[in-house]
């Protein structure tokens, strides 16, 4: 017995003084739970200083392609959040990119003779493009997107422009709560409430054709563009202004807005609208097609509307697919067909051939002679599309790494022309 | 299995198979039941470690079943020795090896939203109390203190329309540390 105790105080006391103070010490007991996750931090430059820069600055390698626009043997191509390329496409195998006009928070474009609309976040700005190569900034039209005001806690410095993002990670103790050690950023988790990363595409080739994902669209003298839930209207008969004429309220999810004829067909998160805009000043609902909430870029070639429906964070739902609705009696649209797609965006026909931009299915051409059975003629992989614009034979992609050009004056043997690599 | 497992798992048999031939040696089973009482409160654990005793000494490799914070498998190598080679005694103990996420269905949507945890680092070491039953067998009663480490990732596409869309990740760093009580039968 005498062995034992000797045993315990000699070897196991130590052991157990040791076990002891590590138990009732708090921080050997207290769990370190960490969390790491990404903000945003604002630089902002004085308002003067960015007007003043909206203006053909020296070209810049394409890192973030958005919408595009035709404008005679120039491409404008939108650098989300940053402002516009101008690309001599005077050779379409060979385009050049010339100038490059920053406008923060840029993601649509307009041209109406030799002035380019485009939005810069919540602003509208003018620009007369008179020489590409030499483009001036006009005057800014304020306030006519107001969704692209920020929100979730972040305030912006209004009287000032925030023209990039620094990002930074940063680390909270989960133990003291979630944190907030930034009282001026924007947090990544919030963005999704925000309009900042909201990137919408396409543009609209001036007259007629345009992309289908356009948020603004050019009708003779009048400029309509869509914000979530309306539908605004511009005069723009005068060269250097635009005076918002009217402001049309529509339903909450409103997404592209696409031009053919007398019509304008609004793709929204629950449906497709189409309003008649015989009085410009005035447009009039006519007809609508509700669907499953998705996201739904539309063009129509008079007869037929072509939807494309998708899901995503931003689209919610769980629909990827092809509608062809029927609008020849456009009080009352008809869905005639529904093709399945992969996570389809923007959409361009030309003649027969309906181009689908895919997402990372890549660019699916297809015969649409007949709208109830539409054929694929062939599928471009290995891209990442996500609008068209097909004109004169000539098909411009915009695609997560570049802008394609495609030949298709011959639609059994359609041919990339060239490509303007994304430098990330 | 990491590479790094597998080597250590493979020298440990390489290793209880010399030890084996010297016939001084004897397979021996240590399984637990026990709690874990920690900020994130009282947790139910089960461990077995199955290997190889020398005298007063026995190693092995362990496993089982944790469940304090998230639940999770821990993998280790465990190492004991007895104060002496009497029916009843003392004995000091350490693990260490790697814990293994097993998040139930639930977890995965936690408040956080994380969609994937990955493994860390287990360790223990205690004292324990064994009292000798017929032939080989013993009761076994330990308290130690025990940490583990899982680390989790939270992926997030932000909404935009032109892909690729940019994705955000929050990454997610739990260092657990409680204090195990166990209760156990060798054989």
């Amino acid at each position: 017995m005498s062995v034992l105790k000797t045993t315990i105080m000699k070897k196991l006391l130590p052991v157990f003084t040791v076990f002891l103070i590590a138990l009732f010490t708090q921080s050997c007991l207290k769990d370190k739970l960490t969390r790491t996750y990404s903000i945003y931090v604002p630089v902002y430059k004085e308002k003067s200083e960015v007007y003043n820069n909206i203006s053909s600055n020296p070209a810049r390698e394409v890192k973030a392609p958005g919408k595009i626009f035709l404008y005679g043997n120039y491409i404008f191509l939108n650098e989300v959040d940053k402002g516009i390329h101008v690309i001599d496409n005077s050779n379409p195998s060979h385009p050049v990119i010339k100038a490059f006009i920053d406008i923060p928070g840029n993601l649509d474009i307009a041209v109406k003779g030799n002035t380019l609309y485009a939005d810069l976040y919540s602003d509208l700005v003018l620009v007369d493009i008179s020489n590409p190569l030499q483009a001036q900034f006009i005057r800014y039209v304020p306030n006519v997107f107001p969704e692209r005001n920020y929100s979730s806690g972040f305030i912006a410095d209004s009287s000032r422009i925030i023209v990039d993002w620094i990002r930074r990670d940063t680390t909270v103790d989960l133990n003291s709560g979630y944190g907030r050690p930034c009282t001026n950023c924007l947090y990544a988790s919030d963005a999704m409430n925000n309009s900042f990363l909201k990137s919408s595409a396409a543009g609209a080739f001036a007259p007629g054709i345009g992309g289908s994902m356009a948020r603004f669209s050019l009708v003779n003298n009048h400029l309509y563009t869509v914000n979530n839930w309306s539908l605004g209207v511009f005069d723009i008969s005068a060269p250097n202004d635009a005076q918002r004429i009217s402001t049309v309220n529509l339903n909450w999810g409103i997404e592209t807005i696409y031009p053919f004829r007398n019509k304008l067909f609004i793709g929204s998160q629950t449906g497709m609208f189409i309003y008649d805009i015989s009085n410009p000043a005035v447009p009039v609902r006519e007809g609508q097609f509700i669907h499953a909430r998705a996201c739904d870029p539309v063009i129509s070639d008079g007869d037929y509307a072509y939807v494309t429906l998708r899901d995503g964070t931003l689209c919610s739902g769980f629909n990827n697919q092809l509608d062809v609705v029927d609008v020849r009696n456009i009080m009352s649209p008809v869905l005639l067909r529904t093709y399945a797609m992969s996570n389809p965006h923007g959409l361009s026909k030309s003649g027969n051939l309906l181009f689908v931009c895919d997402g990372k299915d890549g660019l699916k051409i297809y015969d649409a002679a007949v709208p109830a059975s539409i054929s694929l003629k062939k599928h471009i992989t290995g891209i990442e599309p996500f609008d068209a614009i097909a004109w004169n034979n000539n098909l411009v992609v915009t695609a997560s790494d570049g802008l394609y050009q495609y030949d298709y004056s011959n639609p059994q043997n359609i041919t990339l022309r060239s490509r303007i690599t994304v430098n990330k | 299995m990491s590479k790094k497992m597998y080597f250590l798992v493979s020298g440990f048999v390489f290793w209880a198979a010399v030890v084996s031939a010297q016939q001084k040696t004897s397979f021996s089973s240590q399984n637990y039941v026990g709690i874990t009482e920690g900020e994130a409160g009282t947790s139910f654990q089960l461990q077995t470690i199955n290997g190889l005793r020398y005298e007063t000494w026995f190693g092995g490799i362990g496993t089982g079943l944790d469940y304090y914070y998230l639940r999770s498998m821990p993998l280790f190598f465990s190492l004991s020795k007895s104060l002496n080679n009497k029916k009843r005694s003392f004995f000091i103990s350490g693990d260490a090896g790697i814990n293994f996420p097993w998040a139930a269905k639930s977890e995965y949507y936690s408040y956080y939203g994380i969609q994937k945890y990955f493994p860390g680092a287990y360790w223990a070491s205690g004292i324990g109390y064994k009292i000798g039953l017929r032939g080989n067998d013993a009761l076994l009663f330990t308290i130690g203190y025990s940490y583990k480490r899982l680390k989790g990732e939270s992926e997030y596409e932000l909404p935009c329309l032109n892909p690729p869309c940019p994705v955000n990740k929050d990454r997610f760093d739990y260092n657990l540390k409680r204090i195990s009580l166990r209760a156990g039968w060798m054989f």
